[in-house]
């Protein structure tokens, strides 16, 4: 290796990307020539110096991760909102309603599977990021809220919370005007969570539909029965989401 | 890709499009992605001159990082990752502004001198900072951020060739503004 070789790759010696036969030719070359080695000696203190220098002082990036954090953060239709033109996200809003109260869209269009997915947002930030919010959690709060919000369906939780499934928390949720329950059912292999709405279909049938997503972990079931629709969201493995749909289903 | 049934046995193979929520890797994202904000910013501040725009642009990098986190594979270098999306939303900013990023004209070599003085971390920073900006920004990926010139190539989206000529030339110029620095200090300007 020449003294022409050496500053043509010295760039890769300086960064460590010099491998095997390369790298011993150059070290050899080193050993041997006082000029080479010299450059390198000062291209290496130079860059110890450049390193230390705009390392100094750090840049403050706490208030670009208080935004992001506050963004991940954020509910799922928010962060749809966010995601997509405003235009889009309007769109993409009443999408998502559609999928929930007609669940035969369901069978339709891959933007409405995709959105069925994004709908399980909700449960992804409430239980893996942690937002408690508006909870109603106690037997008290949670008995109220079924008063004032399915006054016809008292038996819907009590048929539910069976065989190791109990009632964790409740709330009222609003998307663009409309209003639909969370519920979040703890059972023993983990959480999952059902959305519930009124629907203006009166039918008794029910039909449900199974999405599971290998991708993400989470299986989604839909139902549709007796002036209400819903859907149910679980972490994939751990719940049966489709026999608790079915299961809501038959009991409205 | 997701796959469909209802309880007829109905089923169909779909794929899933990044409108989907990610998977719980949060605080996966956290530990591996999150601690690169602050080399992301000092390039975006390379990028893009202004502290503002700066961090407008960090933040966009991050929520699309992680939006798109579950298509980072074992293995890929997340910090070069970051970078690649960092440089493609500048990129993507840049034309819906109707400007081409910028591209100063290579200055001449300079000549290789003898080991420089010691300078302070002051003095080191703005002798940077009258480098051209391919300069900075090869010094800046190479020396301080450590990626590897292949890795910088794919980045820049430039022969591996150029990347180490032009760290070369940018080494070389940075000393010889050291230089020129201390020679007038020791001159008395």
């Amino acid at each position: 290796m020449n003294c022409n070789t050496v500053q043509s790759i010295l760039p890769l010696y300086l960064s460590g990307e010099l491998k095997g036969e390369e790298l011993q030719a150059m070290q050899l070359h080193l050993q041997e020539c006082d000029r080479c080695a010299s450059v390198v000696f000062a291209d290496t203190e130079l860059d110890e110096q450049l390193r230390a220098a705009m390392l100094e002082k750090a840049p403050n990036v706490s208030a670009v991760l208080r935004r992001v954090h506050e963004r991940m953060a954020a509910p799922w239709w928010q962060r749809i909102h966010r995601l997509l033109p405003v235009r889009v996200a309007g769109v993409a809003a009443a999408v998502v309603l559609a999928v929930i109260i007609g669940l035969p869209v369901l069978y339709v269009h891959q933007a409405e599977r995709n959105l069925a997915l994004a709908a399980a947002g909700d449960h992804y930030s409430d239980l893996v990021m942690l937002r408690h919010t508006d909870w109603e959690s106690t037997p008290a709060e949670i008995d109220r809220f079924m008063e004032q919000q399915f006054p016809q369906k008292k038996s819907l939780l009590q048929s539910m919370t069976t065989d190791g499934i109990s009632l964790e928390k409740v709330r009222l949720c609003k998307l663009r005007g409309t209003s639909y329950a969370h519920f979040v059912f703890k059972t023993a292999s983990g959480e999952t969570s059902v959305f519930l709405l009124p629907s203006a279909q009166g039918s008794t049938a029910y039909r449900a539909a199974h999405l599971s997503d290998g991708g993400y972990g989470l299986e989604v079931s839909g139902f549709s029965s007796s002036g209400l629709t819903g859907i149910v969201v679980g972490k994939q493995g751990s719940v049966s989401t489709v026999e608790m749909a079915n299961r809501f289903a038959q009991t409205l | 890709m997701g796959r469909w049934s209802n309880e007829a046995g109905w089923t169909q193979v779909f794929p899933v499009s990044d409108l989907a929520m990610p998977r719980d890797r949060t605080f996966e994202f956290e530990s591996i992605a999150l601690p690169h904000a602050a080399s992301l910013l000092r390039y975006a501040l390379h990028l893009q001159g202004e502290r503002a725009q700066a961090e407008d642009l960090l933040q966009e990098t991050l929520l699309s990082a992680w939006r798109n986190f579950h298509q980072l594979e074992p293995g890929t270098n997340c910090k070069a990752w970051l970078f690649r999306i960092l440089k493609n939303l500048h990129y993507k900013q840049m034309q819906r502004r109707g400007r081409r990023p910028e591209v100063s004209v290579e200055e001449q070599e300079p000549s290789l001198a003898s080991r420089e003085n010691i300078s302070t971390g002051q003095e080191v920073r703005e002798a940077f900072a009258r480098l051209t900006s391919e300069h900075q920004e090869v010094l800046q990926l190479a020396v301080v951020e450590g990626f590897g010139i292949r890795e910088i190539a794919e980045l820049l989206e430039l022969p591996l060739g150029t990347v180490m000529s032009r760290l070369g030339r940018a080494r070389a110029s940075l000393r010889a503004v050291l230089q020129l620095r201390t020679s007038g200090r020791e001159g008395g300007i």
